[in-house]
């Protein structure tokens, strides 16, 4: 097995970063943790998940879809340039995995996503797996693990003063050979055993079994007036989660120039789905938290046989009000039996 | 505070028995026992379940806003839900008839985080004796210092008690002078530096919008950082210092400093540093002791008639 000393990384990441792409890492800043473009800053080690997560990356809070200039009668459109390739280090399974959910919306079936296949096929995800899981962490819940592959290119199991690296894909491997001198060779049993005995009390005290068939059945269940009460319609759950995908394409003109761009929106904010006309078909929050969660428990898995959940806790973390996931399938599981 | 939850309860009880209000907003238990949730009793066997405990954390004020469209709301207050209760007041959102506000003193509410990297392990339960805190977790009992375990916002928090309830239940603590000496640091920065600060801070910010959402001074029935002729929907570097400056400036003058746009933050962005920075500038240019209750002088929040620079319909100037 490859063995990955720690005192390496900085010269294998700045070694990615020469070979032309932006290497993104999470660096403490404030006592956020957040994934930034790393050039060459400490690399945080202590931290559960990013505030930002792969979405960020992938899926950027904007980006331009096209330029224009000249006047509506007379207008030059141009394509942004391609995305330039990516790495991203420090990455947790649970997001990695979530970007896999995120290409099946994107990627599958007749209409492909350009922006978000350019970025992804361009992005090499070097996941950290966890050793320990944070108090919110229940990806084990919803088929993830603290180990788990899912969506990385390569995987680096924490071992005492490095990693060792498992490549899923070919695109790990590729990043992997930047560090063929750094790298040695090591007896080890399969470090993804590790994950099955990380301790993660939050998972233990989430049933989903079923819960999608029984969610269609109960639309209109009077549980969601009292669930959605206490929300507030900020979009903080929707943009911190990484499954989250939703965006709204906007305009931004300067005279006779201008940008097309699509940046994050949330189905929590009151204006979502607001018509011109002034129709709302979602106009309280009755309605717009059981879209969330119907949309994450119910049409999600009907589509795609899986929940759109990894269980990262962000929801669990950040929700002001402690409207996150884990306790409205809680909630949930008390009404709907 | 079981004796006050207790009473509470049975207020609670009195009120929607006899129909004064509609719903009594307070705290009920969360998924994780050390983080109650906002609930709202409709009904007065539901008052039996408000809790009341030293992880309460949401603020409550802003809630008033959506509740009063249906009839009368009764609520419990901490200092920090009533000066919110206040600034919805002055603000003319809602009418003192319409609500009956339950008071209490409030010492401090535990971060459950904080405490849990304290104690090093999950905090069940939590006393809160002046500077010192006692927390309690499944193997031990041990005591810490107010910093290591209380939110941001009860740190600088000098409003314990409500100034508007209809009860008081529990002993008044009175009000203190707000610290705004950790404004200093930043104002001693070199602009470079204090811009590189700044900047900092805000590239993190998601415009998730949370801070806006939980602010009772937030009252507005339509928000310009939704227009986009005022605020454009890019999240680039321009686009992020016009948002907190706007958000700033919209509530300088009118913040209460409860603390609740802070506390929501999922950035850690320090908003209550920038609005106790307008708070300070108010307090030294106007004079104004203590610009975060309302109803004081508010040099922000009112236009009077005999204003030196008069009124300017249109915006011309003189
Ligand atoms: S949810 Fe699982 S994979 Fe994600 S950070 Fe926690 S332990 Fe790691
Ligand atoms: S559930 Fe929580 S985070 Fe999400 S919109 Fe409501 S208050 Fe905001
Ligand atoms: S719903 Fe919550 S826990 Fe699940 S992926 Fe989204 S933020 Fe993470
Ligand atoms: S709560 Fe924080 S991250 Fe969200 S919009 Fe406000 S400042 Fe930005
Ligand atoms: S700006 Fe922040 S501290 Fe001030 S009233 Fe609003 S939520 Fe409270």
């Amino acid at each position: 097995m490859r063995f990955l000393p720690a005192t390496a990384l900085p010269r294998w990441l700045e070694r990615l970063r020469g070979d032309g792409a932006t290497v993104w890492a999470p660096v403490d800043e404030d006592g956020v943790v957040v994934l930034r473009p790393w050039e060459g800053q400490p690399i945080a080690s202590r931290y559960v998940n990013p505030l930002n997560s792969l979405k960020d990356v992938l899926l950027p809070r904007t980006e331009t879809i096209l330029e224009f200039e000249g006047r509506p009668t007379d207008l030059a459109v141009r394509e942004p340039a391609p995305p330039q390739s990516q790495v991203v280090f420090g990455t947790r399974p649970c997001d990695a995995a979530a970007m896999e959910l995120n290409d099946r919306v994107f990627l599958e079936g007749t209409f492909v996503d350009e922006g978000f296949r350019r970025r992804r096929e361009t992005t090499t995800v070097l996941t950290v797996a966890c050793t320990v899981a944070g108090p919110h962490c229940f990806c084990r819940a919803v088929g993830g693990s603290p180990t788990a592959p899912r969506g990385s290119d390569l995987v680096l199991h924490p071992v005492e003063n490095g990693y060792l690296p498992e490549a899923p894909t070919s695109r790990g491997e590729k990043a992997l050979r930047a560090a063929s001198d750094l790298v040695e060779d090591v007896e080890h049993p399969d470090p993804r055993e590790a994950g099955r005995t990380v301790a993660m009390p939050l998972a233990e005290r989430i049933a989903l079994d079923g819960l999608a068939a029984r969610l269609r059945d109960h639309f209109e269940h009077p549980c969601w007036d009292a669930i959605s009460r206490r929300c507030h319609s900020c979009g903080l759950c929707t943009f911190v989660c990484p499954t989250c995908y939703c965006f709204a394409v906007f305009d931004s003109l300067r005279v006779t120039r201008g940008r097309r761009q699509r940046g994050w929106d949330s189905c929590q904010f009151k204006d979502f789905l607001l018509m011109a006309g002034g129709h709302n078909p979602r106009p309280t929050r009755k309605h717009r938290v059981r879209q969330r969660f119907l949309h994450k428990l119910c049409y999600f898995p009907e589509a795609y046989g899986e929940y759109q959940c990894v269980g990262c806790g962000r929801c669990v973390a950040g929700c002001p009000v402690g409207l996150h996931l884990p306790a409205v399938v809680d909630e949930l599981g008390e009404v709907l039996g | 505070m079981s004796d006050i939850q207790a009473r509470l309860r049975e207020i609670a009880r009195r009120l929607l028995t006899e129909g004064h209000v509609r719903v009594f907003i307070g705290f009920g238990p969360g998924f994780e026992a050390n983080r109650p949730v906002p609930f709202f009793a409709a009904d007065p066997d539901a008052a039996d379940r408000l809790l009341l405990d030293e992880f309460c954390a949401a603020g409550l004020a802003r809630y008033v806003l959506e509740e009063v469209r249906e009839g009368p709301v009764g609520l419990v207050a901490r200092g920090c839900d009533g000066l919110g209760l206040e600034r919805l007041l002055a603000d003319h959102r809602v009418a003192r008839e319409q609500l009956y506000v339950v008071g209490v003193s409030c010492r401090g509410v535990v971060d459950p985080d904080r405490a849990c990297a304290a104690a090093g392990e999950e905090v069940r339960a939590a006393r809160v004796n002046g500077e010192t805190v006692t927390l309690i977790t499944p193997t031990a009992e041990r005591s810490f210092p107010r910093s290591a375990c209380l939110l941001d916002k009860c740190l600088r928090c000098q409003d314990p008690t409500p100034r508007i309830a209809d009860v008081l239940l529990g002993e008044a603590i009175p009000p203190g002078e707000r610290d705004l000496a950790h404004v200093d640091a930043v104002e001693r920065m070199p602009s470079d530096e204090r811009y590189r600060f700044w900047a900092r801070q805000f590239e993190r910010c998601l415009r998730c919008l949370a801070c806006r959402q939980v602010c009772p001074a937030c009252n507005c029935v339509s928000c310009s950082l939704d227009r986009p002729e005022w605020l454009e929907r890019g999240t680039g570097l321009a686009e992020q210092f016009m948002f907190h400056f706007t958000r700033a400036y919209h509530v300088a003058g009118r913040c209460v400093a409860c603390g609740e746009c802070e506390r929501a933050c999922p950035a850690g962005i320090p908003l209550g540093l920038l609005n106790d920075k307008f708070m300070k500038d108010l307090r030294d240019l106007f004079g104004v002791a203590a610009p975060h209750r309302p109803g004081d002088v508010e040099p922000l929040g009112k236009f009077c008639p005999d204003d030196p620079e008069g009124w300017h319909e249109g915006g011309e100037g003189t």
